[in-house]
């Protein structure tokens, strides 16, 4: 067993929870989040975002505008949907679920 | 020196140089393969690209700054590998498809004899492509060169597999990159193994490594052996059911559409009419290929545990039909041997108008058929439509035997017979045979064949034809009846029944006696006296010779 491919794993699976949640918060552009899940340790390669933001966004769960930058190429703002907040609000008590079922397990 | 190039990223406007050029234009291509079965991949690439745009515009130090490849480096850092994004759902997809249908058919350039055909065939068929050639060339041995001809034609249809994506299609394994740089590995590692090889050998020379050598052979050997006969069985079941497959299905075709043995026209006669005999046909037909296609299965399956299976449900319904096409065909013969159960006879008498010193001449009569009347043969018995009469007309050995009888004058016994359900049924359905015979002065014509309705059905009919002489008479048995006598014939010669046709008899006491044998070693009397006593004729052969007495 590879450690890092398991931790990889574990990640991924909870990677559109973290980017939703951020959203929800408030409306970020691609940097931003990719800046919040780096700090939070979420993240190894930024590639990884990309391919899961265009999936929420093809499912509704997300949308975004464009806006201009000072800095740099027109960048897109991400918010959330109401359908994206159900969606999170499910995921948010099977998480709750999944976590305190883990934590009692390993306590053990 | 270093040329520099112009990019466009995300209507930003960089200088790179040429290096870190080629190696941001590799990565891009990188990530479009790999996000190519990916929803919206055109979307995430355009954002990739934005994100690269940025982290340039944060390295760009001064507005003439030149990108470096040292940048580019660090910006692939931040993105990551393709493999190391999220794109498992793009891999599944592909693998998925690989495996159910995207497994394409392609010469195999790398195990190749002639043109890589059978050992393309054999990664399609999941067989390993050395026994998919012994049973091409047993094959074509038998075939007499026909497969060669098939092989060429292949050869010609069939894409050599060029490209790496090609090979891995051929072997069935789904087109990413993993695979790709896998394969390409392997075929490295192969050139490889193969250089390392060559000093292994060099080296290991001594005895003892060559002697551990053999040892391993031989324990691999043994091991093999189970797996030889199983590939072996294989081979030979599949070459039994590929063999049996086909010639069944051209001889049910064959029968049905070309020749004069049709199937449904024999069932014709069997009770039954041309619909539920060709159900029964391809019931019959069923009821072989089925075995035949389980075994062709089983010698897959042999061959290869990889080997395409067949479906459980494909199986059982198979299974199924061929119980049902079983259920058909004895319920079908348990009707036949029921309704045919009872036999029965009719017997017909005609007394033959003669004069006591003629001779009876008995000889063959036949109907002539042409070639294009429908005939078919069941059972040594031929059948032949006669339109005109909307009848069958039977061809079949007929029975004939001659006997003495009491009665004062010839006569010829009729004897038909039939089976039926019942004995009423049987008699009806021997009432319904047609004999037609008839005497002309005084040469008795036999028909060899005889008629049934179309409305009559096969009911075992037979007809046996009795000459009653009374004693004193002379027949004489046309050679045309030879091949019809078929019950043995008293006589005194001891021959053979067919052995008495083309002589002279005349009836003694119970047994017939020959008039123009060669063998003379017994006597022949002939006493003949009119009523009234006036004549009287007495002759008389021995090995004395001829003794003549008139009155």
């Amino acid at each position: 067993m590879n450690l890092e491919n398991t931790t990889a794993q574990m990640r991924k699976g909870i990677l559109e929870f973290c980017i939703l949640s951020l959203i929800a918060g408030r409306d970020l552009y691609s940097s931003d989040i990719l800046e919040a899940l780096k700090k939070g340790k979420m993240l190894v390669v930024e590639g990884t975002v990309y391919p899961l933001l265009t999936r929420l966004k093809n499912a509704d769960l997300l949308q975004y505008r464009w806006e201009e930058s000072t800095s740099g190429p027109p960048r897109k703002y991400y918010s959330i949907t109401s359908k994206g907040e159900t969606f999170l609000a499910e995921l948010k008590s099977a998480w709750d679920e999944l976590n305190k079922a883990v934590t009692s397990i390993t306590k053990k | 020196m270093n040329k520099t190039v112009n990019i466009n990223l995300a209507s930003t406007f960089f200088h790179i140089d040429e290096n870190a050029y080629s190696v941001l234009k590799n990565y891009l291509s990188k990530l479009k393969i790999a996000f190519k079965n990916t929803p919206g991949s055109e979307e995430i690439l355009q954002d990739i690209e934005t994100r690269i745009a940025e982290l340039f515009q944060e390295a760009k130090k001064h507005p003439d700054y030149v990108i470096n490849e040292e940048d580019v480096q660090k910006v692939i850092t931040i993105l990551g590998q393709p493999e190391d994004m999220d794109t498992e759902e793009a891999f599944e997809s592909v693998e998925k498809e690989s495996t159910a249908s995207s497994k394409k058919l392609f010469r195999d350039p790398e195990d190749k004899y002639i043109g890589g055909v059978l050992s393309g065939l054999g990664y399609y068929f999941a067989i390993d492509s050395t026994w998919l050639r012994i049973l091409w060339f047993i094959a074509t041995l038998f075939s007499g060169g026909a497969l060669i001809l098939l092989y060429v034609l292949l050869w010609a249809l069939i894409p050599l597999a060029k490209t790496t994506a090609d090979k891995l299609k051929m072997k069935g394994e789904p087109v990413n990159i993993a695979n790709i740089e896998k394969k390409i590995k392997e075929e490295f590692d192969d050139v490889s193994s193969r250089l390392k090889d060559i000093d292994y050998k060099k080296a290991s020379d001594s005895v003892k490594k060559k002697s551990k050598k053999f040892f391993n052979f031989v324990e691999e050997l043994i091991l093999l052996i189970p797996k030889i006969i199983f590939r072996v069985l294989g081979v030979i079941f599949l070459f039994i059911a590929i063999i049996g497959f086909v010639s069944v299905v051209l001889g049910w075709t064959s029968a049905l559409f070309f020749s004069s043995l049709h199937w449904p026209f024999a069932f014709y006669l069997f009770n039954l009419n041309w619909t539920p005999s060709l159900f029964l046909s391809i019931a019959f037909l069923f009821f072989i290929l089925i075995p035949f296609l389980f075994l062709f299965f089983l010698g897959l399956r042999l061959l290869s545990s990889k080997a395409s299976k067949l479906g459980s449900t494909v199986r059982n319904s198979l299974a199924v039909l061929w119980l049902i096409t079983l259920v058909v065909l004895v319920g079908f013969g348990a009707h036949e041997i029921r309704s045919n159960s009872v036999k029965a006879t009719k017997e017909v008498s005609h007394d033959l108008v003669l004069r006591k010193t003629d001779t009876l001449r008995i000889m063959q009569k036949s109907e002539v058929f042409n070639q294009h009347q429908e005939k078919w043969v069941f059972k040594n018995t031929n059948v032949i439509k006669d339109p005109n009469s909307n009848s069958w007309w039977i061809d079949k050995k007929l029975k004939l035997r001659i006997e003495s009888t009491e009665s004062p004058m010839p006569t010829l016994l009729i004897k038909k017979s039939a089976h039926g359900y019942d004995p009423q049924e049987a008699q009806k359905h021997a009432d319904e045979i047609r004999y037609q015979w008839n005497q002309e002065e005084n040469t008795l014509l036999l028909n060899t064949q005889w008629k049934l309705a179309y409305s009559e059905k096969f009911h075992n009919q037979d007809v046996e034809l009795v000459v009653q002489l009374p004693e004193g008479n002379t027949i004489y048995i046309d050679p045309s009846l030879k091949g019809y006598l078929a019950y043995p014939t008293a006589n005194d010669q001891g021959y053979r029944s067919s052995k008495t046709a083309g002589h002279y008899w005349i009836m003694g006491n119970r047994e017939l006696e020959c008039l123009d044998c060669e063998s003379t070693s017994k006597s022949i009397e002939l006493h003949y006296q009119q009523e009234d006593q006036q004549k009287e004729f007495h002759l008389k052969v021995d090995e004395n010779g001829v003794q003549i007495n008139r009155k």
